[in-house]
């Protein structure tokens, strides 16, 4: 397996299995990350304040501090990306920790790949946030392109008249693109804090925006549903030239 | 196993119960009745008078028209608990004496008599009262070793299946990583290394999906689950359930059929998309080179769901045992999976007002429908301010 060229940046594993903690530091290290490993949730918030690591990730179900309040405590001083393990079932657990402030998640039992793509995303969107850089005004997944200067969609270069809700629904998935983005997120920051708990709002927007947007509204390939969770949109790399 | 349920049907059993329950709660109806029934004896008794002493001018003798008061014993005997029937019984004989020792036209009957037909009704009345109860109880023990045989049985099949069909996976990956633990230092070559990688990632997850199932299925059966209903457009519950199948079905194509005026359903997400999910695992299951279909359309007053594959029709005969726990079509045997797919959805679309059959007598293929009620208050765009 050929290791990252850049320079290897450190995670931390806060996670009490060890069968998994052996996994993910035999995966990891050969994919050139640094390695910072405990059992404990204490330990981890002492690790993350002496080590500083690039990236954090942090099982829901530790035995000692759960997940959430780790992820509440680390945010008031620090910013790392943090990203949660959680099992199936235990869809309010990831909302919660994504609104302490984790950055996304990967649900239990997973395969490595699923958790390399996520931990990649992690560290894009933070060099984006750290380096402060203006968003680019063209974003490109697939056969869609989102030109948010002009506020204009295209989906195989022509463009597609959005209605102003489904163009924030868009914008706002755009910003967070490939990042879980939770139902509560969207409908407080699109009809206020008064309609978090409208969840059917989403669901007919996104029906329309994926009727305008996806080839098979049935088979979505950008607008991802998280159950239970939120929305993700997919980036996909132009594979054939477009 | 025939003759047991037979006998459910037909032993009082069922009435005892009721009984048992309202000769706590419902004392005041019990004695309205028993006082109804002495009033019904009575006028019988008083109609058999007439008839006797009027019409065919035979001697009336108080014995005659104590047969009438006899039966109502003999019936509340059956039907109440020993309290009330002995209190049945002092009714009858009381009303029996206040009718008939006045009127001129019977026999006066003497004390004797009395005491007579008063200690015949009472050991009448105990004799049957204690009959029907140990009859009762019977039907009652009858129901709790059925009840045992059918928990029984489940629990037989529960482990079986858990013993194969997690076990089947679990020997793989072991058989598999182990031969991997082996191959270390050795010259196998990379391609069957990764062969062997492939069979345990591969095997883990039928074994998440059957654990998953399992655990499901006795939480819809333990009756414990707390159903968490909104609003859900059917088709994005099916796509969920494709991106979920994405490694099963590989780049399969499935037609996807859904009417525009398909509108929002009142449902449990998460636990609704697993009837789709089910459902196409089906299809991979039993007809997995065949052709799929899937569409969603407005019936009346419910939207209808179609699931259809061109494969291997069901049998006649078949299309409703296929839903129970745990049952395998023949044609499976080869397949893996605890016959707990169909059965999950049933109980799925049970707790949410639905129904779900398969189409009978299919001659082209499988079809499985789901229905739903379509409620007033359904949201739609139009409903939603922008």
């Amino acid at each position: 397996m050929p290791g990252e060229v850049a320079p290897q940046p450190t995670i931390l594993i806060v996670e009490d299995e060890p069968e998994i903690r052996r996994f993910l530091r035999i995966s990891l290290v050969n994919h050139g990350y640094t390695l910072l490993e405990t059992p404990k949730g204490e330990e981890g918030l002492t690790l993350l304040a002496e080590k500083k690591p690039a990236l954090v990730i942090l099982d829901l179900g530790l035995p000692d501090l759960d997940g959430v309040t780790f992820t509440r405590r680390a945010r008031e001083w620090s910013s790392v990306p943090i990203i949660v393990l959680s099992a199936r079932t235990h869809e309010q657990d990831k909302i919660d920790a994504l609104e302490a402030g984790a950055d996304d998640y990967v649900t239990k039992p997973f395969g490595i790949l699923e958790l390399l793509a996520r931990i990649k995303v992690a560290f894009r969107h933070s060099d984006k946030v750290a380096s402060s850089a203006a968003e680019e005004p063209v974003f490109t997944t697939g056969d869609i392109k989102v030109d948010l200067a002009k506020r204009t969609v295209y989906v195989k270069g022509e463009e597609v008249h959005c209605t102003p809700i489904e163009y924030q629904i868009l914008t706002m998935l755009v910003k967070n693109a490939d990042r879980v983005v939770t139902q509560q997120v969207l409908l407080r920051e699109i009809w206020g804090p008064g309609h978090a708990k409208q969840g059917h709002y989403l669901r007919v927007y996104v029906g329309t925006l994926r009727q305008k947007l996806e080839e098979q509204s049935a088979r979505p390939k950008y607008l991802i549903t998280e159950p239970g969770v939120g929305y993700r949109l997919r980036v996909i790399e132009e594979t054939n030239g477009g | 196993m025939n003759r047991i349920e037979e006998k459910k049907n037909t032993t009082p059993g069922k009435a005892g119960s009721i009984n048992e329950e309202s000769g706590k709660d419902f004392q005041p109806s019990v004695s309205i009745l028993s006082v109804l029934g002495v009033v019904f004896c009575t006028t019988v008794a008083a109609y058999l008078l007439e008839l006797l002493d009027q019409r065919l001018s035979i001697p009336v003798h108080s014995a005659n028209i104590v047969m009438p008061y006899l039966l109502g014993v003999v019936w509340s005997a059956l039907k109440f608990d020993r309290k009330m029937a002995i209190t049945s019984v002092v009714l009858n004989v009381i009303s029996f004496s206040i009718y008939y020792i006045r009127p001129i036209s019977v026999q006066q009957p003497d004390d004797f008599d009395y005491v007579l037909i008063f200690v015949v009704f009472l050991i009448v009345t105990i004799l049957i009262n204690e009959l029907a109860f140990t009859a009762r109880k019977q039907a009652e023990q009858l129901r709790e070793t059925q009840a045992q045989i059918d928990r029984e049985r489940m629990r037989n099949t529960l482990l079986r299946s858990v013993s194969h069909d997690l076990r089947s996976p679990l020997s793989t990956i072991m058989g598999a990583s182990s031969s991997l633990l082996d191959a270390t230092g050795r010259q196998v070559s990379m391609a069957d290394r990764k062969e062997l990688a492939q069979s345990i990632c591969r095997e883990s997850k039928r074994l998440e999906r059957q654990v998953g199932n399992l655990l499901e299925m006795t939480s819809l059966e333990s009756g414990g689950l707390v159903l968490n209903k909104e609003w859900y457009a059917l088709d994005e519950m099916l796509g969920n359930a494709l991106t979920s199948l994405e490694s099963s079905l590989c780049d399969k194509d499935i037609q996807i059929e859904i009417a525009d005026d398909v509108p929002l359903v009142f449902v449990d997400g998460v636990l609704f998309e697993k009837v789709f999910i089910n459902l196409i695992e089906n299809c991979l299951k039993y007809a997995p080179s065949e052709k799929y279909r899937v569409s969603i359309s407005r019936v009346g007053s419910t939207v209808e769901t179609e699931v259809f594959n061109t494969g291997k029709p069901i049998e006649v005969g078949e299309e409703k045992k296929i839903f129970d726990k745990f049952y395998r079509s023949d044609n499976s045997v080869k397949t893996d999976g605890a016959g707990l797919g169909l059965a999950i959805c049933y109980s799925i679309l049970h707790l949410h007002d639905g129904h779900i059959y398969a189409v009978p007598k299919l001659t082209n293929g499988v079809s499985m429908k789901f229905a739903l009620p379509i409620p007033k208050d359904v949201p739609t765009i139009e409903s939603i301010k922008e």
